[in-house]
């Protein structure tokens, strides 16, 4: 029967017939390849879910009630004037506000419900303006509003990107041109309360994004004018109006920066707001806001992640506890294989 | 040509100098069979002076190229003055295919025949019909449900976007939009939306697939348990695309011989003219009675030894150590001419035509005169042979019973070989009736005349071959019946068994006869015998009978199905025959019903045919064979398995996975199928979820920008989203182990899960989707109120989303995966890790859009709030429906996870015979409750587990076969096209 063994042997490895053979083609062993890795395997057992659920609780609720007293904090003036700055008489607002031969200013009195400490943040909020717009939010070119030789590049600026004889606008693009044009003067008892403009933008903005020797060209020339008309002679880094509203929102509601004010305000004292209503919302019946604010750690005023924190958290509590109870009505036998299905049949017989 | 040298064109071989004017090629690269082939130059050309060959002139005939490597009909004629005008016949055994190598062959010579692509391996290179998995078939109709789905988001946001562009975008002067704008522009906001939206089909699924696939292949590949010791043979995947749908194997065809049995051919038992040997010991070469008549020169036993040792193609090849070698193309002539060599008949050498012998140390030459070879539709083999002593010439025969019995000549009393085959069957053994008769020379000369004719016609040459044989072999003196034992495999029975627990159908399908299949089935536990078991059987020899035979077991199979017995049928290749081409639907029928079935006798074709049948009914097969015959079987199936055995490696080459021995099957299905199956039914989904997640937040944000298609997300974070932050953890599915493989061996019925397609159908994708759609307005909803007002700047609103999605999808692949090795805890958390390093690294760029704005966010204590936030809402619910499902609703696979964690590896406490009970009755409690509702078994959700949902879909997916079938349609299994 030898004839056996070397029959299968050859061809085994080349042409030696009867050779034995040395190199097994046996798999190496290696716990990866074997698929034996360690592992833990962690089920839901109904005491590692319920405690879960109370640990979340646990963290989620305190979380909450600090970030709602962080918001309650804040103390927020809103006051919406767009409406109110129009002359009484003006049915056609939009005429109104399109003509510029009408003088635009506007008196508005606030009361301050709330001792507020400095700094004071003044704020312009928009309503219904979209910012995050595909046709709007694009249309910037950030290599112009960096570099003073690339100033003749306008790539995405459409359709503000040159004027009508064919000359390069800097800054071009509609967010430029569309540049938030209405100022406020706040006096508190007769005397001017200072709004600090400086340093309003992103640092990061001021250093990187728009550059120093970059000063605005041809801008706002074309027939119809959008926002506010820059000084030609002040380079873009400087611009700060401009740059914080180059930080285009996410979101049709906003909030953008105007300015600071470093006075505490007491409670009731009464701000008189000289402003110079300019920037059209009418024609897309957007509302405009003054906005007054402090600020917290977790920023202005906003309820919503207290709120949602205590929600979340409560809810987490009551599941446990629902959890908790279903078990003591409801035990379950861990791995108990009567409930396997095919061995049910059998054991209940 | 020198040794080792591949031969690039196919040759007809001229001169040949080695052993014997034969050129000994090795055609592993091209069919597999690693054992060394014989070619000879043909007739005329023997013989021929080396300096001749330059002048060789002549013609030759050949047919157009064709695929089939194991045919070759062509003509040789030479031209004066080398030879007279004969024809001669060239076959396969005179060509020399391309890319062959040439072993223990000094050099040859030859004629190009064919060339480039027109060779046989050019030719059978062909475009193999790629094989999709259930899965992947799945996968890509969720695709395309996906694909509707963002056409009528596309649509109706387009449609949406452009009404609201002519209602509000126009007053809202600083969009400044055209009043007169081109017609086309009503398609920008489409558009804008379709490139939003085109990444809801995730991309990256097909690389993810494409990279868990092949690791998939790989680990069967390192698989130390499916090692075969013994041959020295590792388990390869050679297809790495379908391991998914190891899983989900109904059907399991194999073939018997060398799949189930080892195809180690030993001579057992004989009987030589109405005497039996071997009965006593079971080893004939032991049984003293044959010695003594070997050594008695009995006349019977002689004839029947020259037969053993002469009737055959084996080849002895000397060794250098002197012993004699044999090179054998079957297993059975192989353990005829050892047994006879013994029984010191031993075959010395065959030199050309000439046959050395030796007989106890007498030496006979023999000239081997003609071959008639075997095929499977004769069944049998004969050789002419002139005895150079006495120069008379004998036809030697051997073949099965049912061919070889009718060719006895009359008068001649067969019964007791008809007994001892039928004896020898019923233990399980094979059979050969061994036969001879003398011929008249001018009988032979006339007959070969017509022989040669028949053998070198180039049409139907097989066929008339067949014919011209048929007249020769007749009126045969039949010597006796030979028994060699083909022992089974180890761990066979259990295999079977714990597969066909595991809800697998088994079918045998063998070329041997009836008793020694059922014998053999027996003995594997393939069928049980009475009264637990019947075996109904279809025959008949003429299309009536079998139309009988058929409606009969059909009937008994509809009436005896609420039964607790095991049925099966057997049909034999003449009955199937007719089945397949008249009966077809009452056969898919009954095959629907069976559980098991043994087809005997059929040939290669049939066997594809079964196949193809049970695919049409929308099972997933897997063919399982070893040898060449089983080749067409396994490329039809939907998953081929070749067994490496002693047939060559044909089978091998041609599967889609190669074992080393059968028991390793249960391995390859249930360990390595099963957890491809989940693994890939995570991914895929997961993938989808991802997907869909990124591109629900964009649909919301574009609520809130005018319907205008902006993108929330810049386009570095878009893309890098999809390739890196939620790729690479995903990946490491490939080490999720849901249960052990020791309760999976358990608790074979487990893998009816992956056979229904529980874990990835259109309701489990249907759980994924509205998960990504509630964890997209989960992050949105949060990202917009905490970042509301003053801090609604574009970029940060866009990274707290980004970053929301990224601690969501950790969140979700922790929840999801099972067991955690420290290489998917690296993963998950380490890709956390690098999405904050990588966006760290991009804010860092002054150039960027996203200048500082991590830096910044990480700095703000609202950012993590948020974060926390969103991984509480997201996930909370998700965790409290887990565990309700889990605790209270669990499916099978927790309630053994559950087990398995508890009280580690656990045992069942059922056997498979009270499983089988329980299982019928469930069939019928599920009969009765829920008659109207067809059981679609594929898209049973594990969702809706309850019990009764539970028990109706367990339970019958894999014994459905019991439920009466009224017609065709109404059995569950057949309306999974539905």
């Amino acid at each position: 029967m030898d004839s056996h063994a070397a029959g299968s042997s050859s061809g085994g490895s080349g042409d030696g017939a009867a050779q034995p053979r040395r190199n097994s083609r046996k798999p190496k062993y290696s716990k990866f390849t074997q698929q034996e890795l360690p592992a833990c395997k962690p089920i839901l057992t109904p005491k590692w879910v319920i405690s879960v659920f109370v640990l979340v609780g646990v963290i989620f609720v305190p979380i909450g009630i600090v970030s709602l007293r962080a918001s309650q904090q804040v103390v927020e003036i809103v006051d919406r004037y767009d409406d109110a700055c129009v002359p009484a008489g003006v049915t056609d607002k939009l005429a109104y506000i399109r003509n510029d031969s009408i003088p635009k200013a506007c008196t508005r009195n606030l009361t301050i419900t709330k001792d507020m400490k400095q700094p004071i943040f003044v704020y312009y909020q928009l309503d219904n303006f979209y910012q995050n717009h595909r046709r709007y939010v694009k249309s910037r070119n950030d290599g112009q509003l960096r570099d003073k030789s690339k100033a003749s590049k306008t790539d995405n600026c459409d359709p503000e990107a040159k004027t009508v004889d064919g000359k390069p606008i800097v800054p071009c693009g509609l967010i430029a041109w569309s540049l938030f044009n209405d100022t406020y003067n706040l006096i508190r008892n007769n005397e001017t309360l200072s709004v600090d403009k400086k340093g309003i933008s992103w640092k990061s903005d001021r250093d990187h994004k728009f550059g120093s020797d970059v000063l605005p060209m041809n801008f706002q020339k074309g027939p119809l004018q959008g926002g506010k008309i820059l000084d030609s002679k002040i380079p873009l880094s400087e611009q700060e109006d401009l740059i914080v509203w180059m930080r285009t929102a996410a979101l049709p509601t906003f909030r953008k920066l105007y300015g600071r004010i470093y006075v505490d305000l007491k409670e009731n004292d009464t701000i008189t707001v000289q402003l110079e209503n300019n920037y059209n919302t009418y024609s897309f019946s957007g509302k405009k806001k003054l906005v007054l604010s402090t600020a917290t750690w977790i920023g202005g005023k906003n309820d919503f992640l207290g709120l949602a924190y205590l929600t979340v958290g409560g809810i987490c509590f009551f599941l446990a506890f629902a959890f908790t109870l279903l078990y003591l009505i409801k035990p379950r036998k861990m791995g108990d294989n009567s409930y396997l299905s095919w061995n049910r049949a059998t054991l209940g017989r | 040509m020198q040794e080792i040298v591949s031969t690039f064109a196919e040759m007809k071989l001229f001169h040949v100098k080695s052993l014997g004017s034969r050129a000994v090629p090795k055609t592993a690269a091209l069919d597999g069979e690693i054992d060394l082939k014989t070619r000879a130059s043909p007739p005329p050309c023997v013989g021929l002076e080396f300096e001749q060959l330059h002048k060789i002139k002549g013609v030759i005939e050949c047919p157009i190229p064709d695929k089939d490597i194991r045919r070759f009909d062509a003509n040789i004629r030479l031209f004066p003055p080398f030879i007279d005008n004969d024809i001669c016949p060239l076959t396969i055994n005179n060509t020399l295919l391309q890319s062959c190598y040439l072993r223990n062959t000094e050099w040859a010579c030859g004629v190009a025949v064919y060339t480039g692509n027109e060779t046989k391996l050019g030719m059978s290179r062909g475009v193999p019909e790629p094989k999709l998995t259930a899965m992947d078939a799945m996968i890509d109709k969720l695709t395309g449900a996906i694909f509707l789905f963002q056409l009528t988001v596309v649509v109706v946001l387009g449609a949406a976007g452009n009404v609201w562009k002519d209602m509000e975008a126009r007053k809202q002067w600083y969009v400044k939009y055209d009043d007169n704008e081109p017609w086309y522009q009503i398609l920008v906001i489409p558009l804008r939306f379709e490139l939003l939206c085109s990444i809801m089909i995730p991309i990256s699924i097909k690389v993810s697939l494409d990279f868990v696939k092949s690791l998939y292949a790989k680990f069967i590949d390192w698989d130390e348990d499916m090692y075969d010791l013994e041959n020295d043979i590792p388990a390869h995947a050679a297809n790495t695309a379908i391991s998914e749908d190891l899983g989900q194997v109904e059907y399991i065809l194999t073939d018997k011989t060398g799949t189930l049995t080892e195809n180690k051919m030993i001579f057992r038992r004989c009987c030589i003219g109405g005497t039996f040997y071997g009965n006593e010991s079971g080893d004939a070469l032991r049984d003293v009675e044959l010695l003594n008549a070997v050594a008695n020169n009995s006349p019977h036993v002689i004839k029947f030894l020259k037969v053993m040792t002469l009737c055959n193609t084996v080849i002895p090849i000397k060794s250098p150590s002197g012993s004699i070698l044999y090179k054998a193309q079957s297993q059975d002539e192989d353990a005829l001419v050892n047994a006879a060599a013994n029984l010191h008949m031993v075959l010395v050498s065959k030199n050309g035509n000439n046959a050395e012998i030796h007989f106890n140390w007498r030496v006979m030459q023999y000239e081997i005169l003609d071959i008639l070879e075997f095929t499977s539709d004769r069944k049998r083999m004969s050789v002419v042979v002139l005895d150079c002593q006495s120069g008379k010439i004998f036809l030697l025969s051997k073949g099965a019973d049912e061919a070889m019995l009718p060719c006895a000549y009359s008068g001649q009393k067969t019964k007791t070989f008809v007994d001892a085959v039928d004896k020898y069957a019923q233990l399980g053994l094979r059979t050969l009736c061994l036969g001879w008769r003398e011929l008249e020379p001018e009988e032979y000369t006339k007959w070969s005349q017509s022989f040669k004719e028949a053998n070198s016609s180039l049409n139907d040459r097989e066929w008339r071959v067949a014919e011209v044989c048929q007249k020769l072999e007749h009126s045969l003196e039949i010597l006796g019946a030979s028994a060699i034992e083909d022992r089974l495999q180890d761990g066979v029975p259990e295999t079977i068994e714990i597969l066909r627990q595991s809800g697998i159908n088994f079918w045998m399908l063998t070329g041997d006869k009836q008793s020694t299949a059922i014998q053999i089935a027996l003995l594997c536990n393939l069928i049980s015998s009475e009264p637990k078991g019947q075996l109904l059987h279809i025959n008949g020899k003429t299309q009536d009978e079998v139309a009988r035979s058929l409606e009969r077991v059909l009937l008994t199979m509809r009436i005896t199905s609420s039964e607790p017995k095991e049925l099966a049928f057997v049909v034999d290749g003449w009955a199937l025959e007719i089945i397949l081409s008249h009966y077809t639907e009452a056969f898919t029928e009954l095959s629907v019903l069976s559980k098991t079935a043994l087809c005997c006798r059929v040939t290669p074709s049939q066997k594809a045919q079964l196949v193809k049948l049970l695919k049409s009914c929308d099972y997933r097969t897997l063919a399982i064979g070893d040898g060449g015959n089983d080749v067409r079987m396994i490329q039809q199936a939907d998953i081929g398995v070749g067994i490496s055995g002693r047939e060559g490696l044909q089978a091998a080459r041609a599967a889609d996975y190669s074992i080393g021995k059968f028991r390793f099957l249960k391995r390859l299905i249930l360990v390595h199928g099963r957890y491809s199956y989940n693994r890939t039914a995570f991914l895929s989904q997961y993938s989808f979820y991802k997907s869909l997640l990124i591109c629900f937040i964009q649909i919301l944000f574009s609520f809130l920008s005018g319907i205008a298609g902006t993108s929330l997300f810049n386009s570095v974070s878009l893309m890098a989203y999809n390739v890196f932050y939620t790729s690479i953890p995903v990946l490491t599915t490939v080490l999720d182990k849901d249960l052990s493989e020791k309760t999976v061996m358990q608790n074979p019925e487990i893998l009816l899960y992956c056979q229904a397609g529980r874990l990835l159908n259109p309701s489990t994708f249907a759980g994924w989707f509205g998960r990504s759609l509630y964890h997209a307005i989960v992050i949105f909803l949060i990202t917009i109120h905490a970042y509301a007002n003053e801090k609604s700047e574009m970029e940060e609103l866009s990274m707290v989303a980004l970053s929301g999605s990224i601690w969501l999808q950790a969140f979700v692949v922790t929840l999801e995966m099972n067991s955690f090795t420290f290489l998917q805890l690296l993963a998950i958390w380490g890709n956390l890790i690098a999405f904050y390093v990588l966006n760290f690294f991009i804010s860092s760029i002054p150039t960027s859009g996203m200048y500082t704005i991590m830096f910044r966010l990480c700095r703000q204590p609202s950012y993590w709030i948020t974060l926390v936030l969103i991984s509480g809402v997201g996930m909370g619910p998700v965790l409290a429906l887990k565990y309700f499902r889990y605790t209270y609703r669990p499916s099978a696979i927790n309630i053994l996870q559950k087990a398995e964690r508890s009280r580690g590896p656990m045992y069942t406490l059922v056997n498979l015979e009270s499983q089988l009970r329980s299982d019928k009755d469930n069939m019928m409690v599920a009969g009765s409750t829920a008659p109207a509702k067809n059981k679609s078994s594929v898209y049973e959700p594990l969702l809706s587990d309850s019990p009764m949902a539970s028990r109706r879909s367990l339970g019958p997916s894999s014994f459905d076969v019991f439920q009466p079938a009224h017609s065709r349609t109404s059995h569950p299994r057949n309306i999974k096209a539905n």
